[in-house]
């Protein structure tokens, strides 16, 4: 589903933040990038995305080498991944129905389609009572929700979420990772950025710990590990 | 809601949000369409008054020396055959001259003894000519050859457009010089209050990229509300343009200006497509930057 060949990223600044890396995640999997601020997961998510382009490598989404394809054809892949990122990203000024809805229309689909699938994913992350709402009028839980659930809107094969507990209390952030755990359960690849590491111990899913832009830990159904953290 | 029918409604939406941008939009808009107009004005109303001069049957008579000899005449004939820009020449002799007056005003030669009305007239060749410069290089020609008179008023230019035309040229490259620096200058303008509008989108623009929309189906709003603002400011250049224009023309009555409806239809249609060129040049150069995510 996604593989890491031999991928590096330096920056302009210098910075290598990501050196050499081997990846491989299968369809279906529930994968933790865990490793503490500027050590290179979001540099590995945003490569994932085509946010940033790697210096040297290639990579691989659903067999394809994304490093090859072309600018024109980014907005194609980002349609195969839904992403959920830590500040949420919502339109303030569009309510919750409209800001999942948003995600149908910039993809051409129909308005039935939006009418039928916009409901069915906010009754999935609890919200149908809320999609009235404005992003201002919700707890921070609560507009996690609506971005997992625009997320998944158009019911993609992926699901990249780059610290999604970030400005979340404990308990909130234990119930998105919940929620992110029902929709992996559904079939949905989940890749998730984070270093909330009792989050990460409970749930025993695949680790992927990097340092410094290296991978030095890869555990099938793990806890955070901390070797290397500094 | 479709997807055209939520371009529209976007692009409508986000106008009643920025309405103080889209207001300085349309400000500009119409200040930059104000100065075509005026410019497009001039322009067409020179090059009317340049027609109307051409239209006018211009003319050199060229009056021969009393000894002329009859070699002089036909070479003379000659050289105008050979002038390039000559349209068509005549020979009228002294006598026929005289005949013709007397005929036009019968009492004007009346007292005056044969000898004397001989010694009034001479024989001239009245030659049209096909543009302005042929008329001076045609005069400049007639003045060195043989048998035509060397005084200035042996050669006469009736309704000379030369000096006309001159001034209606120098209005006519006034008024595009001006259409330039204008169209030039608003489209910077209209840039820079699209950046303007843009900066307050640009979060919605990222996340429209990150959910895989096509740089296309970002840009369409922002063209129609180009499209929409240059809808609206070419109106309101219009009706400011026939108000005035009509005040104008009234005042300059003894200038022959152009009938407003002779104008109108074609400066509406300029307006249209400067005022919609301006806008989707001016908001898709500025809104490369922020659809690079």
């Amino acid at each position: 589903m996604i593989r890491f060949e031999e991928v590096s990223k330096t920056y302009t600044t210098g910075v290598e933040a990501v050196k050499n890396t081997n990846l491989e995640i299968d369809k279906g999997e529930f994968v933790f990038i865990v490793g503490s601020s500027g050590c290179g997961k979001s540099t590995m998510i945003k490569m994932i995305l085509k946010e940033v382009e790697p210096s040297e490598g290639r990579i691989y989404i659903n067999g394809k080498d994304i490093t090859r394809l072309p600018k024109s054809r980014v907005p194609y892949l980002r349609r195969s991944m839904g992403i959920v990122f830590q500040d949420f990203r919502l339109l303030e000024d569009k309510t919750v129905y409209e800001n999942v809805a948003y995600a149908m229309r910039v993809i051409g689909a129909n308005p039935r389609a939006i009418k039928k699938q916009v409901p069915n994913v906010l009754s999935l992350v609890g919200l149908l009572n809320k999609e009235s709402a404005y992003p201002n009028e919700l707890s921070g839980g609560e507009q996690q929700r609506v971005a997992v659930a625009r997320a998944i809107v158009n019911n993609p094969v992926m699901l990249i979420a780059d610290e999604p507990t970030g400005n979340l209390d404990p308990e909130t952030a234990w119930e998105i990772m919940s929620l992110l755990n029902d929709i992996n359960r559904r079939g949905t690849t989940v890749v998730v950025a984070t270093h909330a590491k009792e989050i990460v111990d409970k749930m025993e899913k695949r680790v992927v710990a990097i340092d410094k832009g290296v991978i030095y830990s890869d555990i099938k159904k793990g806890g955070y590990v901390e070797h290397g953290y500094n | 809601m479709g997807t055209i029918s939520y371009w529209f409604y976007d692009a409508i939406s986000s106008m009643k949000k920025n309405l103080k941008n889209v207001s300085i939009s349309i400000g500009t808009m119409i200040a930059t369409m104000l100065v075509v107009a005026i410019a497009f004005i001039v322009v067409e109303n020179a090059k009317y008054m340049i027609n109307l001069q051409k239209d006018k049957a211009s003319k050199i008579t060229a009056y021969l020396t009393p000894d002329v000899t009859d070699e002089q005449v036909v070479e003379i004939r000659n050289e105008l055959n050979k002038m390039s820009g000559v349209k068509e020449f005549s020979y009228t002799t002294k006598e026929e001259a005289i005949k013709k007056t007397r005929e036009e005003n019968p009492t004007l030669l009346k007292g005056y003894t044969d000898e004397v009305v001989e010694s009034f007239f001479s024989a001239y060749y009245t030659i049209t000519f096909e543009s302005l410069e042929a008329e001076e290089n045609i005069v400049a020609a007639l003045r060195v050859m043989d048998g035509v008179g060397k005084e200035k008023e042996d050669i006469q230019v009736t309704d000379s457009a030369v000096e006309a035309i001159k001034k209606a040229r120098t209005v006519q490259a006034i008024g595009l010089t001006l259409l330039l620096l204008v169209v030039e200058l608003s489209v910077f303008l209209i840039m820079n209050s699209t950046k303007l509008m843009l900066y307050a989108k640009r979060k919605e623009i990222s996340i429209m990229k990150y959910v895989g929309a096509t740089d296309g189906f970002i840009k369409v709003p922002f063209i129609i509300q180009a499209i929409i603002i240059a809808l609206i400011a070419a109106l309101v250049t219009m009706l400011l343009v026939n108000i005035f224009y009509g005040i104008v023309a009234g005042k300059m009555a003894t200038y022959n200006l152009l009938a407003s409806e002779d104008i109108m239809f074609k400066l509406t249609l300029i307006l249209l497509a400067v005022g919609t060129g301006i806008g989707i040049i001016g908001s898709s150069v500025s809104m490369n930057k922020y659809l690079d995510v």
